[in-house]
């Protein structure tokens, strides 16, 4: 029996059943309003690329989805169950610590970038807390292997965006304590990366002062 | 009359010059512009632009007036475009509407001209609370009112699409703005060639798509499989991204504003999008998608009965000036 949980922006997320497990599946319907030779394209590589890398950042012990099965013909992939709130709802909760998660996922999104992973789509709806305190991070689907600190920058650019667009109350701690932890696993690099993300905010229609 | 005061909204950004006479109940008395073309095969040459906007301005404020029927003493407040836009083209408008403030004596209101967009687009379509696709020459945003702004969840890291289309226009020896006639021969073409799709997050980015395209217009390929293959490429990127913002806000309704907002197969993927959604795309009337007076005489209005307003001595216009930078009083 499959339960539609989510229909998110470019997959749907269901409850399933993997064996006697409880388990999640994450299928890449077709976009209609796409052509057909770009759709199935951007599917398939997608959910390839999300399953390999997912895989590659398990070995670094950062907590994401474990996967159980991959059909990259209908772009599904079945994978563990995380219950828990997200980043997103629980910035919104008053009574919490916003610096100790603003730490955390600092520490956490260093670890990939030192290892030459980007997420690609770093926003509080893709962070998961566990009962345990944790975060588990999810949605691969438009992660990459680079070295590139170009690449490294616009990860971090996103999440900056969106803490200071949908968490503007709570930005300034989240963020100051992610770049603390971002700087205790990135150490030297550290200085050069927020150099790019200043250059890639600047690049921005109309921010440069005149 | 039964709405308190009457706004003549100046519009000057770029190519277009645009005068425009609203009530504060919303409704436009008068909408008349006249938009410098550039040379085909060219861009708009801000110093040609200017002289348009200096030669066409006082014909345009009487034709305003004419239609709207009123007089000079009708007028309560000017508003007019102060960034973010060509400098020459920016500094006519406020020359004119400063003159006019003196001389009648009424208030000046600087409006930000990406926020007139999405606001006339608010007006017109009767949206409360959208995401916002800002899609123009000057813009390609993807924004949300959030804490007393209209914050930005997406954009460009480039490229406007506006910038992309014209670009390719005039590469292929059109004249700017070139998304009517690009528009036009996507239509004949069914041939899809691969062009680079570059979503990154919640932005978007354009520039692999310019020299891809321009290459495949050297390799000899027909204008309009190129411009068929761009448009479904750049549009699909950009309902992505939209849906992507629509997911994370968990919203219902969005909006398409701005000039590429005419564009009737971007307006079709993005209700294709929603429907599957269930959501409801409302967009601006294609009469005032692109730029206008209206965009900163309603804005002047809202700006206006929340307090702002700035005397001549000390008005100013900005090349730059970001709409995620402007406090919103009118919105909760």
């Amino acid at each position: 029996m499959e339960k539609i949980i989510k229909i998110g922006a470019e997959a749907t997320i269901s409850r399933t059943k993997w064996f006697e497990i409880s388990a999640i599946s994450k299928t890449r319907y077709r976009k209609n309003y796409r052509l057909v030779e770009i759709d199935n394209l951007i599917r398939s590589k997608r959910t390839i690329r999300e399953a390999n890398i997912m895989n590659k950042t398990r070995l670094l012990k950062i907590d994401v989805p474990i996967i159980y099965f991959v059909d990259p013909n209908n772009a599904e992939i079945i994978m563990e169950n995380i219950d828990g709130p997200r980043v997103k709802e629980y910035l919104d909760n008053k009574n919490i610590d916003c610096a100790d998660i603003g730490w955390k996922i600092g520490n956490m999104v260093g670890k990939l970038h030192k290892n030459n992973i980007v997420h690609g789509d770093l926003t509080t709806s893709n962070m998961i807390i566990r009962k345990n305190g944790n975060i588990c991070l999810i949605d691969f689907g438009l992660a990459n292997q680079s070295n590139k600190l170009e690449d490294k920058g616009v990860d971090i650019r996103l999440l900056k965006g969106i803490l200071n667009s949908a968490h503007n109350n709570v930005f300034k701690i989240v963020f100051n304590n992610f770049l603390i932890g971002y700087e205790s696993i990135m150490k030297n690099s550290f200085g050069q990366i927020i150099n790019i993300v200043k250059q890639i905010e600047m690049r921005g229609r109309y921010a440069r002062v005149d | 009359m039964n709405s308190e005061y009457l706004c003549m909204g100046i519009e000057s950004t770029a190519h277009t010059f645009g005068v425009s006479i609203m009530d504060s109940e919303g409704n436009i008395l008068s909408d008349v512009k006249s938009v410098y073309k550039p040379p085909a095969g060219s861009g708009i040459h801000p110093r040609e632009a200017s002289r348009h906007h200096t030669v066409t301005a006082p014909n345009l404020i009487n034709e305003a007036m004419e239609k709207a029927k009123i007089s000079y003493s009708d007028i309560d407040i000017i508003a007019y475009s102060a960034g973010p836009g060509i400098g020459p083209c920016l500094r006519v408008g406020a020359t004119v509407s400063r003159a006019l403030s003196l001389r009648l004596k009424k208030p000046l209101i600087p409006v930000n001209h990406a926020i007139g967009h999405i606001e006339l687009a608010c007006l017109s379509s009767g949206v409360k609370d959208p995401v916002n696709l800002l899609v123009s020459g000057g813009h390609t945003m993807i924004n949300s009112f959030n804490a007393g702004k209209w914050r930005v969840f997406g954009e460009t890291l480039d490229l406007t699409i506006g910038q992309l289309i014209d670009q390719i226009g005039r590469y292929a020896g059109f004249s700017s703005p070139a998304g009517a006639i690009m528009e036009e021969l996507a239509r004949k073409s069914k041939n899809y060639l691969m062009l680079p799709y570059s979503v990154k997050g919640n932005d978007v980015s354009f520039s692999g798509i310019l020299t891809s395209a321009k290459k495949l217009l050297d390799d000899d390929n027909k204008i309009e499989d190129v411009s068929y293959s761009l448009q479904e490429t750049a549009y699909s990127m950009l309902t992505e991204v939209t849906e992507r913002a629509l997911a994370f806000l968990e919203k219902e309704e969005v909006l398409i504003s701005g000039g590429v907002a005419a564009s009737s197969r971007l307006k079709q993927m993005l209700d294709n999008m929603c429907k599957e959604r269930g959501a409801k795309l409302n967009a601006v009337p294609k009469k005032y998608a692109g730029d206008c007076g209206a965009q900163i005489a309603w804005t002047g209005i809202l700006s206006y009965k929340t307090g702002v307003e700035i005397s001549v001595s000390d008005s100013w216009v900005k090349q730059s000036w970001r709409l995620d930078g402007v406090k919103i009083k009118w919105r909760k």
